[in-house]
């Protein structure tokens, strides 16, 4: 994102924040493709995906006068989506019986045709990347699926590029070693 | 200390961010043609890190934005700004049905006190040395008809006799000279249907369930 890009985004937000809010629409439509891509990802539910989506661009609305003009909207507006994700993954894990955390946990008795058809819709990947601890969830869908480099994702996340890599070592070595129990060959 | 599997993991992944100097780089590539599990193992990783970076990206879903922007929670700006808005802005009007004739009703309201003011002066003027007279101004708004024309008691509900004139702004409009009376009128437009003055002073049944417009003409 260039300076001008900022520079336009910021005259939305001080337009938003004047009473303008039709304004906003402009942000959403520009950045909902990302935080839905994101949210999905991190929650593996395409309709929780866009309850999370929507409700972090409601937040970021609300919140806008904390927005600082120093920062890139894109990377508060992401950091709203993926603590949104987490809190979500956190409730829902508190709730989840113990019976029903092997529909959650990769099973080795899938037919040769659910792993088929797994594949090729590509929820092999989610499925692995659903079972991976969230702070290793986060950083692997930043980085590697929605392709941002690390010191980005140090703002979204709030953590440091050293210890973002040490996460994704250890989640890519988990990824890997799940992705060899699903018997999946990506 | 890290054993040389250990080491090799991490060379791996420095590698996999781009971290790693052409040296470690060329060390690694002799280390995976020589070692066939860690060529496994660095396939795989790769194999995984290809599959998500070619994963599927989803649009997102219809009607994303409106539906956001229909949950946005109201928010007030300043009062200097308000009225800086008021005063200043630009703003697009919503209309629907209701309020384009309400707004017609009001218009052609003023419009009618004004023209029937000015005329009455000036028939007020007259009466004195002729026939007590006073001119009655009729308007209805209906941009898209071709012909308007009013017909009432005072014309003996004749559809042809007194038409209206259309002005630019898609008012039809007529002045007709009345004796103080009380007096049913419609309005026909395009010559087939009857129109019931939405601005007249009082309305009266027809007897066959329609109401006529009523004017009352008062010296």
């Amino acid at each position: 994102m260039n300076i001008s890009i900022e520079t336009e985004e910021h005259k939305i937000i001080q337009l938003c924040l004047e009473g303008d809010s039709e304004q906003y629409a402009l942000l959403v439509d520009k950045y909902k493709a990302m935080a839905y891509n994101i949210a999905y990802r991190m929650v593996g539910d395409a309709d929780i995906a866009k309850d999370m989506a929507q409700e972090s661009f409601i937040s970021a609305y609300a919140s806008l006068e904390r927005f600082e003009y120093g920062s890139k909207f894109s990377s508060w507006l992401y950091r709203i989506v993926v603590n949104k994700c987490k809190d979500h993954l956190r409730a829902e894990r508190d709730t989840v019986q113990v019976d029903e955390i092997r529909d959650i946990v990769p099973s080795k008795e899938r037919t040769p045709e659910q792993a088929v058809s797994s594949r090729q819709t590509g929820d092999v990947i989610q499925q692995a990347l659903n079972s991976l601890p969230d702070d290793y969830r986060d950083v692997i869908v930043l980085k590697h699926i929605e392709e941002l480099d690390y010191r980005e994702i140090s703002d979204i996340l709030g953590v440091s590029v050293n210890a973002l890599k040490v996460r994704a070592h250890r989640g890519r070595e988990m990824l890997r070693e799940l992705l060899e129990k699903m018997g999946a060959r990506v | 200390m890290k054993n040389t599997k250990e080491l090799n993991r991490d060379l791996i992944h420095k590698i996999l961010d781009g971290d790693a100097a052409p040296d470690e780089q060329l060390k690694m590539i002799a280390q995976v043609q020589a070692d066939a599990d860690l060529k496994k193992e660095f396939d795989d990783i790769a194999g995984a890190l290809h599959s998500l970076e070619t994963s599927e990206r989803m649009p997102a879903p219809p009607f994303f934005t409106a539906e956001v922007m229909r949950r946005l929670p109201p928010k007030k700006a300043p009062i200097g700004r308000r009225v800086w808005n008021f005063l200043f802005k630009g703003r697009a009007l919503k209309w629907n049905m209701a309020t384009a004739f309400a707004a017609t009703v009001i218009l052609a309201l003023i419009f009618t006190q004004v023209v029937r003011t000015r005329n009455a002066h000036v028939e007020i003027a007259a009466v004195s040395q002729q026939e007590q007279v006073v001119t009655v101004t009729m308007n209805l708004h209906a941009p898209e008809a071709h012909h308007v024309s009013v017909a009432g008691t005072f014309n003996k509900w004749k559809a042809d006799a007194n038409v209206l004139t259309k002005q630019e702004n898609g008012i039809w409009t007529i002045s007709i000279p009345l004796k103080p009376g009380e007096y049913n009128y419609m309005f026909v437009v395009d010559g087939k249907a009857w129109i019931t003055d939405p601005n007249a002073e009082t309305y009266s049944d027809d007897g066959f369930g329609n109401k006529n417009a009523v004017v009352r003409v008062k010296i």
